[in-house]
């Protein structure tokens, strides 16, 4: 929701969809973290078997 | 009102290693792997500036997700920045920029990376499809308020 005050705009965005974002931002964060973990263990496994 | 996704990850091997691995088909393959049995990867990639990696991954080929990533620097052993592409179920999608870098850290490496450009620049783009209607909401609320 937004509301024109004067010259500045003021913007409120709810509890419920701020969850939403969050949850949202919360899950991709999960899946690129998981992905950057994942490729490390494989380089260091290939380093470890190549000694 | 844009929102940066920073990742980093200490990895016992040296840059030119992790580079190396990271633009390998069986280490893009590995990237975007999952222990659940039967999961799906096939990747595709043309590792030149400007050139497309394409990788199609998920549980069973009627659920499969979508990220298309243009490279628009590759600096070896240390940055590869891409514009990615994110292709939902539903055909939706949206686009963030993705910077790589590999820093030598004594016998290791940091990998950091770095996801920017969303909501603004999905907005910018019109690819803002697809991500939640809240999420929508407010990057909407924010560009409005910008004008």
């Amino acid at each position: 929701m937004t509301e024109k005050i004067g010259r500045a705009r003021e913007c409120r965005l709810g509890p419920a969809g701020l969850a939403e974002v969050t949850e949202w931002i919360e899950g991709y964060r999960r899946a690129w973290e998981g992905r950057l973990d994942r490729f490390g263990r494989y380089v260091e496994r290939t380093v470890v078997d190549e000694a | 009102m844009s929102r940066d996704l920073r990742f980093e990850r200490l990895i016992e091997a040296v840059p030119e290693r992790v580079f190396d691995a990271f633009t390998s088909p069986e280490g893009q393959r590995e990237f975007y792997g999952h222990d659940a049995p039967g999961w799906i990867v096939e990747s595709r990639c043309d590792l030149r500036v400007g050139g497309v990696w394409t990788i199609s991954f998920g549980p069973s080929p009627g659920e499969l997700y979508r990220h298309s990533h243009v490279f628009e620097e590759i600096d070896r052993p240390r940055r590869i920045r891409m514009t990615t592409t994110e292709t939902r179920l539903d055909g939706s999608s949206f686009v963030t920029s993705v910077e790589l870098t590999f820093e030598a850290r004594g016998e290791g490496t940091l990998m950091t990376m770095i996801h920017a450009g969303f909501p603004t620049r999905a907005l910018r783009d019109e690819h803002l499809v697809g991500l939640p209607d809240a999420f929508a909401r407010l990057a909407q609320i924010a560009l409005s308020a910008g004008r």
